[in-house]
């Protein structure tokens, strides 16, 4: 890892406004999502006092979990990140302010770049609502549609994809592509060609 | 939940119950409605056996009374133990559940529990939770053909109902006696008094058990008003979504972030409707 103000300037030569450092060999933590919010961050006693239990599986096929906090219900269900994912849990890292070698640099600062460090990691968590069972129409699920989504957004095309695709754009009459990954490609295929 | 004595060999005989409850008030442990029944001919007997309203009497005096009328073959009893817990939740659900609500039910639940094992209800008498009347003609709808008695002070007036005050009171304090914790890792005293919010020990138990961020153990109704300064004062603040309850400067305190859509010029709604935010741009 290279000095703070060495990691700024390639960031920002590619238009980054922080950086994250993850190490290797990082704890697996079991996450939650609670239907709340609190302005608190910092160690909870979540083992000793977030109790869950099996509570059976509902209409939709979903595996439901129960627990409770601050005295409401709540009914839960574990997703799994998509293949080729991990989460990260980051710490703001006490990075000096490349400009007066300050150890906290204020968010509302313009010049502001965060140095993030990666403290644990997940392949998965719970999210919780309050009294609603977990269905397929929740929210977050959809959320979870899109990563495999943007991972294919953001897939590598090779040379040879690029020319397959010329061809098939040539010879079909429009713009008429129907397979899903490869309309995801497309995008790329014109950022491409704007850059050719 | 539940429990009680097996159907009875006289349960086609005309019966009179009673229902009473135990820790209505506290601000932890369970609520516990008891009811007793026995045949319409044994009245005269039961207003012998010394039953008295439940607070009137020792506990040793209680225990006795207690296992006197479990051993009794001419009567019949059940108890509905209803957890702290489902009292939190149900009193903080998003449409609330208020306690008397929690109260009719369980009540009711008794009435229809005695009926399913085949007992012949004649008259029911019930020590009331708000208007009488009100009570009286609810039940008599619910349970057509029943005698209904609704009224206050029914525990020292029917010697039926104070037998069901002794059950629900010896169960609440043996459940509150043999509690066992859900929550670990530190010790959880025991001296939590009577559990009444006045009870100088139960207060100063409660301060000393609040967990900056989960509160209570799950011992504590939450939803007692006795809580909220204290999860001020002892703990960190928590939003709820559903929190309409909330007076205004209250709402003004919350987070930003927490309110926070997806926006942006443009933004396709995929996005909007997902509440995804791009928090890095690559140029």
């Amino acid at each position: 890892m290279g000095s703070v103000e060495g990691e700024k300037e390639r960031a920002e030569k590619q238009g980054c406004i922080g950086v994250m450092n993850v190490g290797a060999g990082l704890e697996d933590k079991t996450m939650h999502m609670l239907p709340c919010g609190t302005n608190y961050t910092g160690p909870a006693a979540v083992d000793d006092y977030f109790k869950i239990r099996a509570a059976g599986t509902n209409e939709d096929g979903i595996v439901m979990k129960e627990a409770a906090f601050r005295g409401r219900k709540l009914m839960g269900s574990t997703l799994l990140l998509p293949d080729g994912f991990c989460g990260f849990v980051l710490k703001k890292d006490a990075g000096l302010n490349p400009e007066n070698g300050k150890a906290k640099v204020k968010s509302s600062d313009k010049e502001a770049f965060d140095v993030w460090a990666a403290d644990s990691r997940f392949g998965g968590f719970t999210y919780w609502n309050h009294d609603t069972l977990p269905s397929k129409a929740d929210h977050i699920r959809s959320v979870m549609e899109w990563l495999p989504v943007s991972a294919a957004l953001h897939e590598e095309v090779t040379t040879d994809e690029v020319a397959a695709m010329a061809e098939k754009v040539k010879t079909q009459s429009g713009l008429h592509i129907t397979i899903k990954r490869e309309y995801s490609r497309f995008f790329n295929f014109l950022w491409i060609c704007a850059h050719l | 939940m539940v429990t009680g004595s097996p159907s009875p060999s006289w349960k086609e005989k005309p019966c009179i119950l009673g229902i009473d409850e135990a820790g209505r008030g506290p601000v932890l442990g369970p609520m516990v409605y008891g009811c007793a029944y026995c045949p319409l001919d044994q009245k005269e007997r039961i207003s012998t056996l010394q039953f008295a309203d439940s607070k009137v009497l020792t506990e040793t005096k209680r225990d006795e009374l207690y296992d006197s009328l479990l051993a009794d073959s001419l009567m019949g009893w059940a108890v509905d133990v209803i957890d702290p817990k489902d009292l939190s939740a149900k009193m903080l659900r998003r449409e609330k559940i208020s306690l008397n609500t929690i109260s009719f039910e369980s009540a009711m639940g008794l009435i229809r529990n005695t009926l399913n094992l085949g007992v012949l209800l004649s008259e029911v008498y019930v020590d009331t939770v708000g208007d009488p009347e009100k009570y009286q003609a609810m039940l008599t709808e619910r349970f057509p053909g029943i005698k209904f008695t609704v009224s206050k002070k029914a525990d020292s007036l029917f010697p039926i109902v104070s037998a069901a005050s002794i059950v629900a009171k010896v169960t609440r304090d043996r459940a509150l006696r043999g509690w066992t914790m859900d929550e670990t890792g530190r010790e959880i005293a025991r001296g939590f008094g009577s559990g009444y919010p006045g009870d100088p020990d139960t207060k100063a138990w409660l301060e000393a058990h609040v967990n900056p961020v989960f509160g209570f153990p799950s011992l504590v109704r939450f939803s007692w008003s006795t809580c909220k300064p204290l999860l001020t004062k002892g703990g960190v603040d928590v939003y709820w979504e559903d929190a309409d309850d909330e007076d205004d400067a209250e709402r003004k305190q919350k987070p930003k972030h927490i309110e926070e859509e997806s926006c942006a010029p443009n933004r396709h709604p995929y996005f909007k409707s997902r509440k995804l935010q791009q928090v890095v741009t690559r140029l």
